[in-house]
């Protein structure tokens, strides 16, 4: 009997295989397999691209500003002569490095004070929500700005207030979706053995919530990802003269009439960027069965 | 001779799995009902019943389709018919008696314009002479006050209330036949008779051809003429009410109507309850709110009048006795539960265990050990296994909390108690998803016995299975208390599943004690008027 006990095949599948077969069968959707390829492509480009990109991003050339696109420009130059092609290989790097940092910290501070203020209840929670609702209430990309602006642009800066600011709405979602969970009698069965609140949230709350985290880590993905744009865009962000999309956006757009192409490029990499986590969200949330459409999005 | 209202001939209902197999949900299900008379569709879950009661009005749940046979209505084949004629049919001809009328009512528009709708579709009436008739059907299905009912909302009425609401609208049509699915389940017994009476003199009344789908043997006995037992998407027998019920011709029919508990005859002198030898619970004259003082009431104090939910309740119980609460819900017999396991603190009195240790009202004061004596069963096991959790990992949770054991130790002891409660070890990989239900109540059950507690409080940890998994799950709680000398304290609407495991009996109503003493005395010369009624109400099937 013992040996029946110890080596019986488990009936269910590791942590590991299961997200894999998740993956796959995201992949599978067509909307899927279109957003992991160009999730999948920019990270590779990303990674790269200090290899394969023709020119250095910062030698500037006189002789061919604003040049148009030719065979040894592919994407013409900028305003100081530079190659567009190579600062758009190059331009993603920094927002896909501190965006990827980020979210994971967002998902976990503002997941877990979202399950235990769920599983907590009454007054701190009550208090607790009021703050979110006060925060909520700020235009997004303002209180961003002053502390990039106090605190300076580095990336030891933004990641932390980037996660602090993207993990509030976190926190009201995973209060919602634990509180489906909570109200099961599972939850009320651990309670009336006495098991501790920690205990309750790791054993029982927090892998009930898993699924709907992960979907709404991907869409705070592609919401920080534009975020982080926007910021570089103002000037808030990346430091010149590393390249960045939405800081040449910004400077490009000036020329917009004379060279398009400067606006082009950095555009077309940063939307191709955000459709495709956008249609990987969506994928993994149809993958796991949760109606994003019916969970509200602050 | 009247022909057959309904008729369905050679019916095969499927879906087809992916990869192209065909799966029958029905196969070759032949029925018919004439006018006047009732069929009666039992079975288990599962057993394919709503499906045939849903076929019979054209209607298939998604992915379900007609595989071959004919779904005659007056005749006339229902899966022929446009929308538009189906349209007319349903809810015209042929009414629909859903099983929870709660959900079935818009829950934002008042009684009366929902009767109304009902009639304005099918009838061609002007809007005044609706809402008369509308009256007029209100006040036929014995509803009180219908000029106020039809201003109420749905959520205003009681479930048995909904109920008539739904029988109304059903009746809007002019129906000659009505498909009643599951129509009394989730009501109270003295509710669900008065339902069927009225269900009954309606047919009566009106000569009305019903098919009344039920997993409940006592109602399908008390209304039908004819029976018709499912097993697997096949009627195994048909015939007769009381052929099929008083002896079946069949192994399963057999077994299923076996199965039902029936409340024992208790000879008149009851037999004297041995004194029990160690006190394992002591209640004493506990109240309950389901109001908690608030911030403001536990700092100021405050409103000593509050009324309490329930009250005056004194228990005590003997190692290795079972105490059974029964009452119509809202009794506050699952309360009397939760207080005991401190999840929703007494306000008053004491309650002891193991005849000495007084234990805080409120679970978050309690000690370990004392938690660990006291342990729950809930109803559902679909909602008190955790789905992402493995059984070894069920059952580890109270062998770590309590023991100390983590690991293989773990491992070895919930194998143990999978034994216990008569599974094999095979089953300790299992996700809940991959067992049955009464394979879920056991491990339930298991993880409940893991904390090697004294008393087990089980609220109603039947209701959700199926009568045959029901017996079995009843005796292995016998077992158990035998074996181990717990104590139970055994919430049960089903007076019959109570009798069999008691030994002492409390009739709540109202939060208060209607009656108690041993079970013996109770069911034979019960005292109260309401305990009468709960007897009278019970339906058999054997009778």
């Amino acid at each position: 009997m013992t040996d029946a006990v110890t080596n019986s095949a488990s009936h269910r599948p590791s942590a590991l295989v299961r997200w894999a077969q998740v993956l796959r069968d995201v992949v599978r959707r067509p909307s899927g397999a279109i957003g992991v390829f160009l999730v999948v492509l920019h990270v590779i480009v990303a990674f790269i691209s200090p290899w394969i990109a023709p020119y250095d991003f910062k030698t500037m050339d006189s002789e061919i500003i604003l040049a148009a696109p030719d065979a040894a420009h592919w994407m013409g130059t900028d305003a100081l002569g530079r190659d567009v092609f190579t600062r758009v290989l190059l331009g993603g790097r920094e927002a896909l490095w501190v965006c990827f940092l980020a979210i994971p910290l967002t998902m976990i501070w503002g997941g877990l004070v979202g399950v235990y203020l769920s599983l907590r209840g009454g007054w701190v929670d009550e208090v607790a929500m009021r703050l979110v609702d006060a925060f909520l209430a700020l235009p997004g990309i303002l209180p961003l700005m002053v502390f990039v602006f106090v605190f300076g642009a580095g990336n030891e800066v933004l990641i932390p207030t980037l996660a602090f600011f993207f993990g509030i709405p976190v926190i009201r979602v995973a209060r919602g979706a634990t509180h489906d969970v909570v109200a099961r009698d599972y939850v009320l069965a651990a309670r009336a053995r006495g098991h501790s609140r920690a205990s309750i949230m790791r054993r029982e709350l927090l892998p009930n919530t898993l699924d709907v985290m992960m979907v709404e880590g991907a869409m705070r993905l592609s919401w920080m990802l534009l975020t982080f744009s926007s910021l570089s865009f103002l000037g808030f962000g990346v430091t010149p003269p590393t390249p960045d999309w939405g800081q040449m956006i910004s400077e490009a757009r000036v020329y917009m009439s004379l060279a398009p192409w400067g606006v082009l490029g950095p555009m077309i990499a940063l939307s191709t960027l955000i459709i495709g986590v956008n249609l990987t969200a969506d994928a993994l949330a149809k993958t796991l069965g949760i109606d994003r459409t019916r969970k509200a999005v602050v | 001779m009247s022909k057959a209202i309904i008729d369905i001939r050679d019916l095969s209902v499927g879906f087809t799995a992916r990869a192209g197999h065909t799966h029958e949900v029905l196969k070759s299900v032949s029925v018919s009902v004439k006018a006047g008379e009732t069929l009666g569709i039992v079975g288990e879950s599962g057993s394919g019943k709503s499906t045939l009661a849903l076929a019979s009005m054209g209607y298939m749940k998604p992915g379900l389709r007609k595989l071959k046979g004919d779904v005659l209505f007056d005749g006339q084949e229902v899966f022929d018919q446009s929308l538009r004629q189906l349209e007319g049919l349903r809810g015209g001809k042929l009414g629909l008696i859903p099983q929870s009328s709660g959900q079935a009512l818009t829950p934002t528009m008042r009684i009366g314009k929902q009767v109304i709708e009902a009639l304005t579709l099918h009838c061609n009436l002007s809007a005044a002479e609706c809402a008369g008739r509308a009256e007029e059907l209100l006040n036929q299905v014995r509803l009180p006050d219908v000029p106020a009912i039809m201003k109420r909302y749905p959520h205003e009425l009681s479930g048995g209330q909904q109920q008539r609401v739904a029988i109304a609208m059903a009746l809007a049509g002019e129906p000659d036949a009505l498909v009643l699915d599951e129509p009394t389940t989730g009501l109270d017994v003295t509710t669900q008779k008065q339902i069927l009476d009225l269900v009954q003199d309606l047919a009566k009344q009106r000569n009305m051809a019903m098919m009344l789908v039920s997993h409940d043997l006592g109602v399908i006995a008390r209304c039908c003429h004819r029976v018709a037992v499912m097993y697997h998407g096949e009627i195994v027998l048909e015939g007769p009410a009381k052929e099929v019920l008083k002896n079946p011709k069949h192994d399963y029919a057999q077994k299923l109507i076996d199965a039902v508990p029936r409340i024992q005859k208790v000879k008149a002198k009851a037999k004297k309850v041995a004194p029990a030898t160690t006190e394992a619970l002591n209640l004493e004259d506990v109240g309950i709110s389901y109001l908690q003082p608030g911030f403001w009431e536990k700092t100021f104090g405050g409103d000593e009048s509050r009324e309490l939910t329930v009250d005056g309740i004194n228990i005590s119980l003997g190692k290795g006795k079972t105490i059974g609460l029964v009452g119509e819900s809202g009794s506050g017999k699952s309360t009397i539960l939760k207080a005991i396991a401190g999840l929703l603190p007494a306000q008053k009195g004491k309650i002891r265990v193991g005849g000495d240790t007084l234990l805080k009202p409120s679970i978050d004061r309690r000690r370990p050990e004392e938690l660990r004596r006291v342990q729950m069963i809930f109803q559902n096991p679909d909602d008190s296994l955790n789905p992402r959790h493995t059984v070894a990992e069920i059952l580890a949770q109270p062998l770590q909390l309590y023991f100390g054991k983590t690991g293989q130790d773990a491992r070895d002891r919930a194998a143990e108690l999978l034994e216990t409660v008569r599974l094999t070890p095979a089953y300790l990989d299992r996700l809940p998803r991959q067992m049955s239900g009464g394979e879920k109540q056991r491990v339930a059950i298991a993880r409940a016995f893991a904390a090697e507690p004294e008393i087990v409080l089980c609220d109603e940890i039947t209701s959700a299975l199926d009568v045959s998994v029901q017996a079995s799950v009843l005796e292995l709680l016998a077992d158990l208390k035998t074996e181990k000398q717990t104590s139970y304290v055994f919430v049960g609407h089903d007076l019959a599943v109570v009798q069999q495991l008691s030994d002492q009996v409390m009739v709540l109503r109202h939060g208060r004690v209607c009656e108690a003493g041993p079970v013996d005395q109770v069911y034979g010369t019960p005292q109260s008027d309401y305990t009468k009624m709960l007897f009278d109400a019970v339906l058999e099937p054997h009778a």
